[in-house]
């Protein structure tokens, strides 16, 4: 197993379970199983619809809370001062949780005030609701601006990150500052599974290429990952690509793939950094 | 016996020609005999029912093998869903009397979402139906392909796609209606026990850019895609007779968004043979290459 990723004072599961889009007694199974395998990272949000169910399967594994990284999210028009705190609130409730362990800014907004929301969450820090704070779907402007002009402790960006789309630069950023980027969408929405290339790394170390491409995101150096994976058959292989190593021959193959495939870009997207030249 | 509702739709259509090409025995559920004039001659027994008549449809599920469920579409529904509840209501109601031994019920996707939208009314009808003591399956389809039908005339006519899908790149799990149809005629054939929910994409994803593509093939004239913007829809939406747009409207964003899709690993997951070009041509053929 790969040591957690140190960050403001948390210790982050290389490996997390994603939960977007799992819903009512069938997500609560996929997280009471993922927990059971050994998954000590869940990642929900108040946009999922699902933190009672999250809450409850935590509340029925009987894992102590200490040993349990649990991220939740505000939505991006709850990012007002009285709003973010309610909203916090409002998740704990249904978690049953008193404290978060990370607490994400789900999306900027653009009319955002960026000082007062991060304000607010510092705050929430500070009483003790969530353990650290952290951004999500940030770009490099706006990291630069709650890191270096605000100075806000921020433990995480979270973004999507896979291997058909580059995240140099925001990687470049983040590991001068010692912060984590925690990979959303790292199997590119199952088309990581369907690659031919990476079906034939796979094949040299008897791995699929799914766990190829989660591999690949999880050695570098400051990357953790949260796959979504329902079924527990996936859970599982998903925890055994934490012990693949992949060589420079691997690397280089997969290097040469396309890397401008964003697959997550709703209409209240951020305009995005520019990708790297090809 | 298979009773087969919505069958002078696509859906419906395909699942009671596919069963019928199997000489299997059909009952045409229909609102009007006129309506079953076509599936009468075809060989089919015809039963009258409307969706909201418990009565008439006890009596056209009876004796009934399996009954496809074909929940009526209504694209423009009141607050709370009221009509849908009520036709649900009579639909259960009738399950109940005649007690068929399965039941298939078209579904779409994003009937897992939790967010309230226009797809709102088939989680409603997936949960009653879940708490019949009767087998039912669940085929929850992607987007229609055929919904493109909407876009021949600009794009023949302006070179132009109105989506209200976006960004133009984001590709969506769509599927043609044939393919659920031959799926539905599948299942509705098949043993089950309890609940069960299978899932139908194309067998490629398609964005608004290859909807656009294939139409620029079919027409033979450069047709692209073009966002619809978000803040105008409310307005249009109403400007075409909607009272409660928002429904439609958070349909939409749940595509855009991405909390209506499938789920990247599931298991339930199956995958058609039509592609949007072959869908596109057809539909090209059939209204737009004469104005």
């Amino acid at each position: 197993m790969i040591a957690p990723l140190e960050t403001q004072g948390i210790s982050l599961p290389r490996l997390g379970l994603g939960t977007f889009r799992m819903q009512g007694a069938a997500c609560q199974e996929a997280v009471e199983s993922a927990l059971a395998l050994g998954y000590r990272h869940i990642d929900t949000a108040e946009m999922y619809g699902n933190e009672e169910v999250v809450g409850a399967a935590i509340a029925a594994s009987g894992i102590a809370r200490s040993d349990l990284h649990v991220t939740t999210k505000v939505w991006h028009d709850h990012l007002a001062s009285d709003a973010l705190a309610r909203a916090l609130d409002a998740s704990l409730q249904r978690l049953k949780l008193d404290h978060v362990d990370l607490y994400l800014v789900h999306w900027p907004a653009t009319n955002m005030d960026m000082a007062t929301t991060l304000a607010a969450l510092m705050r929430s820090r500070e009483a003790g609701r969530t353990r650290a704070i952290g951004v999500a779907n940030f770009t490099l402007s706006m990291l630069n601006h709650a890191i270096d002009e605000i100075g806000a402790p921020i433990a995480c960006n979270q973004v999507e990150y896979h291997l058909y789309l580059d995240q140099t630069p925001m990687l470049g950023y983040l590991r001068s500052k010692a912060i984590p980027l925690i990979a959303y969408c790292p199997l590119a929405q199952g088309q990581a599974a369907e690659s031919e290339d990476l079906a034939r790394i796979g094949a040299k170390h008897n791995a699929s290429a799914a766990q190829v491409a989660l591999a690949w995101l999880l050695g570098q150096e400051g990357v953790a990952a949260i796959p979504k994976a329902g079924r527990i058959i996936s859970q599982r292989t998903n925890l055994d690509a934490l012990s693949l190593a992949l060589d420079d021959e691997d690397r280089q193959v997969i290097a040469s793939l396309p890397k401008r495939q964003r697959l997550v870009n709703p209409p209240f997207a951020p305009p995005w950094d520019k990708p790297i030249a090809e | 016996m298979y009773a087969i509702t919505g069958i002078t739709g696509q859906v419906g259509g395909a699942l009671g020609s596919a069963l019928l090409e199997q000489s299997l025995p059909v009952r045409a559920v229909v609102r009007d005999a006129g309506k079953g004039a076509l599936w009468a001659a075809r060989g089919c027994d015809v039963a009258l029912a409307d969706m909201n008549d418990a009565a008439a449809l006890t009596t056209a599920f009876a004796g009934a093998d399996a009954v496809f469920i074909l929940p009526p579409s209504e694209f423009d529904p009141v607050p709370g869903y009221t009509q849908a509840r009520e036709t649900i209501d009579a639909i259960v109601a009738a399950l109940v009397a005649a007690r068929p031994e399965r039941i298939l019920c078209l579904s779409t996707i994003g009937a897992d979402a939790v967010q309230d939208n226009l797809l709102t009314q088939r989680t409603l009808i997936e949960q009653a139906l879940s708490a019949l003591p009767i087998p039912v399956t669940f085929l929850r389809a992607g987007w229609f392909i055929e919904n493109a039908l909407w876009d021949v005339a600009s794009a023949r006519d302006e070179g132009v796609l109105h989506s209200f899908l976006m960004p133009l790149d984001k590709p969506i799990a769509m599927v043609a209606t044939k393919d659920i149809g031959a799926l539905a005629a599948k299942l509705i054939q098949e043993d089950w026990i309890g609940n069960r929910i299978v899932e139908l994409e194309g067998p490629r994803r398609v964005s608004p850019n290859d909807l656009a593509a294939a139409f620029a093939k079919a027409l033979g004239r450069p047709v692209r895609a073009e966002i619809v913007p978000r803040d105008s829809w409310e307005a249009m939406f109403r400007g075409q007779g909607a009272t409660n747009p928002y429904l439609r409207i958070r349909m939409l964003d749940g595509f855009n968004e991405g909390w209506i899709d499938f789920a990247e690993d599931s298991a339930a997951l199956r995958k058609g043979n039509i592609d949007a070009d072959t869908i596109i041509a057809e539909l090209v053929a059939r209204e737009g290459l004469s104005k």
